[in-house]
């Protein structure tokens, strides 16, 4: 590993706790468990890293990133279940709405190289799934916007966050499928600074207790019966 | 697979942007008139505005045609206007209100059927027409709350259509005061204010009527600002 990304992983690894910490303490784990359940499997797999430096392989990344994506999609339905659980004409659009783009997503990463080596498999088939995951939390924003839902901060957080990090994400690995390893340090610094820039707005949103609305307890509990007051 | 990426991140950006505009706090407000009886008195309180607004303006067109039959034209021109700016100021609330419907009705998954526009109810040609034209997309719709926003566009686009309708009358009333056709003009856009202005109440209740319906909170509403409850 270079010196940049020795920085990299260390301040991802203290964002990352400083996240857990932040969920842990400020009870926010409790309004969203597959958060709290994703980022501490991030922050495992980025400690292993800097414990036994050997597992800094394209295996190891792969099988992290694909750990990664599937516990984004658990958590894409949580957080669609609690926005959307107690409104079943707004869920039966937004399920049939998800079922297109994960089926779509499927498909397209079944149709990539499988087979190859792991770096063209990371370009191809890990950009497609992030891609489509991207997609997933972006339907949750725009059904969220076009059923007028109020949403918990923890939740708007992950939303308006995966959304342009997923895009940043896919973009840097498209560039490096269409233009090969020259891009490398671009591509490499451009997702770098998106997952810092995300995780330190998670960290604000984390560590600042959630402001109840302004309304009686009784709409509250309708529109979010889980909500603790 | 570029052109893909490129949509996706516009998309994205889009939906940030439009994220970023919302306000919370409205949105928690809406909820609120909604799950409360707030709705029941809302109606009332529109209904009874609309109906004493339009009693207002149809007196003074009463007047305004009396002065005229007198031969005190300046005198029927100036009631005229006064009725004029009552309904300049009417017209926007009411198509906010209409907005308001439509975004309110994506939420209610048991929508009451309503009946298209009737060309017959209205005098102006234009609106004639526009009518005609709902009728037949009625049709091509296939869900209820399609053809319920439909209806309330179409009264939107009404209410814009006889407000410019009834000014380009009183323009022409300016160049030509004892004209025929201007007078008739003025008295058509009358007539088809008010029919817009019952078909968007009989809208209204509609809406009502389907949230009443639900077994869950479904729908909020926002009435314009200037009909506060």
């Amino acid at each position: 590993m270079t010196g940049i990304q020795w920085f990299s992983l260390i301040a991802t690894i203290l964002l990352l706790s400083l996240l857990l910490a932040g969920l842990l303490l400020r009870r926010g784990w409790k309004d969203s468990p597959a958060f709290g359940l994703y980022i501490g499997v991030v922050l495992a797999s980025n400690l292993l890293v800097l414990a036994r430096p050997e597992l800094y392989t394209w295996r190891f990344y792969l099988l992290g990133e694909v750990t990664h994506a599937a516990l984004r999609l658990v958590l894409a339905g949580e957080i669609g279940w609690r926005m959307f659980a107690h409104l079943p004409g707004a869920r039966a659009t937004l399920t049939a709405g998800l079922l297109l783009v994960v089926t779509l997503t499927l498909g397209a990463v079944l149709l990539a190289p499988l087979g190859a080596q792991p770096h063209v498999v990371a370009q191809t088939a890990l950009a497609r799934l992030l891609h489509g995951t991207a997609w997933v939390f972006g339907a949750l924003l725009a059904a969220k916007l076009y059923y007028r839902i109020p949403v918990h901060p923890l939740h708007q957080a992950i939303l308006r966050g995966f959304v342009p990090f997923l895009m940043t994400f896919t973009v840097a690995l498209g560039l490096l499928e269409t233009f090969g390893w020259d891009v490398r340090l671009p591509a490499s610094y451009a997702y770098t600074t998106a997952y810092l820039a995300l995780l330190a707005y998670w960290n604000l949103v984390a560590w600042r207790p959630p402001p109840l609305p302004d309304v009686p307890p009784d709409v509250l509990r309708r529109l979010q019966p889980w909500r603790k007051m | 697979m570029w052109w893909m990426i490129a949509f996706s991140v516009l998309g994205a950006l889009a939906l940030l942007y439009v994220d970023g505009r919302r306000n919370e706090a409205a949105v928690w407000r809406d909820w609120e008139l909604l799950l409360t009886p707030r709705g029941e008195r809302a109606y009332r309180e529109v209904e009874e505005r609309v109906q004493d607004e339009l009693a207002v303006a149809d007196l003074t067109l009463k007047q305004a045609l009396a002065a005229r039959r007198l031969g005190s034209t300046a005198e029927a021109l100036e009631l005229l206007d006064a009725g004029y700016e009552m309904i300049e100021g009417f017209a926007p609330d009411m198509r906010a209100l209409l907005a308001h419907m439509s975004a309110f009705s994506r939420m209610v998954a048991a929508m009451a059927p309503l009946p298209p526009l009737r060309p017959g109810d209205f005098r102006l040609t234009d609106l004639v027409r526009l009518a005609w034209l709902s009728r037949a997309l009625h049709h091509f719709l296939v869900s209820t709350a399609e053809r319920f926003r439909l209806r309330v566009y179409v009264l939107r686009r009404g209410f814009q259509v006889a407000t410019h309708y009834l000014l380009s009358s009183r323009r022409r009333l300016d160049l030509q005061p004892a004209g025929e056709a201007p007078w008739q003009g003025v008295q058509d856009a009358h007539s088809d204010l008010h029919a817009l202005s019952n078909a968007s109440l009989e809208s209204f209740r509609t809406l009502l009527a389907s949230l009443a319906a639900e077994p869950r909170p479904q729908v909020a509403f926002q009435l314009p600002d200037r009909w506060p409850l």
